[in-house]
């Protein structure tokens, strides 16, 4: 049996966090129509109730190729979901396309490879993994919530008549504004996000991997006293 | 186990009551554990709090005619600039104006491309490191520096996967580039946190070594 000391543990750690990663991330065939897939299932009874007085209709389903995304001023991104809005007083429709992938798949693989290569004890380990994903999943359904409620609310400004449908309070639209801009703009947030819930995990269980001085202290009990 | 376990000569009277060792132990170690857990969730949230007060001035749709939009704007054109510079010493005919850059791939440089996000979480977890304000200050400048030379390197690696193919670019930009820069500012805040915490720790000695001396 091979004893690593305490740097090679770490190292092995951060190798085995970078394999599951890349792993994880490959772009195997069918992972992403399947994830998307999957969360469209999850959503759509929450898009079922997000109607603002029966005034629209938001469905949510995976698209079939891939395709680059124009919806949002400034970004192109390589979109595998489409939220299709529909108001009941108008004909048409208009799609909005996302990468769940992007925004949900891969905060949960760096939470979970985070909590995988962490030294705590299955039970522990399984359970902050439930429940950091938990919490990923619901704020990936709250980005699509906070989405809507900005382009219902006019203040992503896709079509005139959507804008017409969230009335709001000048102050509730700065926040939704607010929130959009700080949480769904910066591209790093989909990593540095899951990784700082990764941390907070770490730091709950420092115990498991934190070196202890306590008992050394006490059973060498101060010679020089 | 401790009855056939010889006696260390080196330790003071061993205890004779085992048993409260042991519980006097447990309790120790559940008071470190206890202090280290309260310093560590302390620090995440800290710099949780720090990164969103930094996200709060860096994302805010500024104007472009605010002093703080102005500032944004003079980065976004500096750092597409630079990327043009590294590109033409490497060869490539490429040409810049304003914060777009043009050659066998063209590429604007916004507000996502400005690694504004992972300076900020370097930022915050240095401001909120248990340290000197000196060895902060290092850390921020060295590591902010650091950052932008990475960010200049990504555009011209993501100019050069452009120019070969764009599946390869979206890739990159999306997910990979994402990834490592964030993986290298992790990697970067460790390697300035053990240094700051053996300065702190020289810099507490200095005095009693001193005063011994």
């Amino acid at each position: 049996m091979v004893q690593l000391t305490n740097t090679q543990r770490w190292w092995a750690r951060l190798i085995a966090f970078a394999a599951l990663v890349t792993v994880a991330t490959w772009p195997w065939p069918g992972l992403r129509s399947g994830f998307s897939a999957a969360f469209c299932e999850l959503i759509s009874p929450v898009l079922a109730e997000m109607t603002f007085d029966g005034q629209t209709q938001v469905t949510m389903a995976p698209l079939n190729e891939t395709r680059p995304s124009l919806a949002g001023a400034e970004e192109h991104i390589v979109a595998d979901t489409a939220l299709t809005l529909r108001l009941t007083k108008y004909r048409g429709q208009m799609q909005v396309e996302v990468s769940l992938r992007r925004d949900v798949f891969l905060p949960l693989v760096l939470f979970t490879a985070m909590l995988l290569v962490a030294p705590f004890a299955w039970p522990r380990r399984l359970i902050a993994i439930a429940a950091g994903c938990t919490l990923i999943t619901l704020v990936g359904i709250g980005s699509i919530q906070l989405t809507l409620a900005n382009i219902f609310s006019g203040r992503i400004p896709l079509a005139p008549q959507l804008s017409e449908v969230y009335v709001v309070s000048e102050t509730w639209g700065d926040i939704l504004q607010f929130l959009h801009e700080r949480w769904l703009i910066p591209p790093g947030n989909r990593v540095i996000a899951p990784l700082l819930l990764g941390a907070f995990a770490w730091a709950l269980h420092i115990d498991s991997w934190w070196p202890r001085k306590a008992s050394v202290a006490l059973h060498g009990v101060s010679p020089i006293r | 186990m401790s009855e056939s376990t010889p006696p260390n000569p080196a330790t003071a009277t061993p205890p004779t009551d085992s048993a409260d060792v042991a519980a006097t132990t447990a309790t120790a170690e559940a008071r470190e554990t206890s202090e280290l857990r309260r310093r560590a969730l302390r620090y995440v949230l800290t710099m949780g709090a720090l990164m969103a007060g930094l996200y709060g001035i860096a994302y805010q749709s500024w104007s472009p005619n605010a002093f703080m939009g102005q500032r944004l704007i003079g980065y976004l054109e500096t750092v597409a600039q630079l990327s043009g510079v590294v590109l033409r010493v490497l060869g490539e005919p490429v040409t810049v104006q304003n914060s777009v850059v043009s050659g066998t791939f063209s590429y604007v440089v916004v507000v996502d491309c400005a690694a504004l996000d992972v300076q900020a979480l370097f930022a915050a977890a240095v401001l909120a490191f248990p340290s000197r304000w000196t060895t902060r200050l290092i850390g921020l400048v060295a590591g902010l520096s650091a950052i932008f030379v990475i960010n200049i390197m990504r555009l011209v690696a993501l100019y050069y996967a452009g120019s070969r193919s764009l599946d390869l670019f979206k890739t990159l930009h999306e997910e990979v580039f994402v990834l490592v820069i964030v993986g290298l500012v992790c990697g970067l805040f460790l390697a300035w946190a053990r240094w700051a915490a053996q300065a702190t720790a020289d810099a507490e000695l200095a005095p009693t070594l001193s005063k011994a001396a």
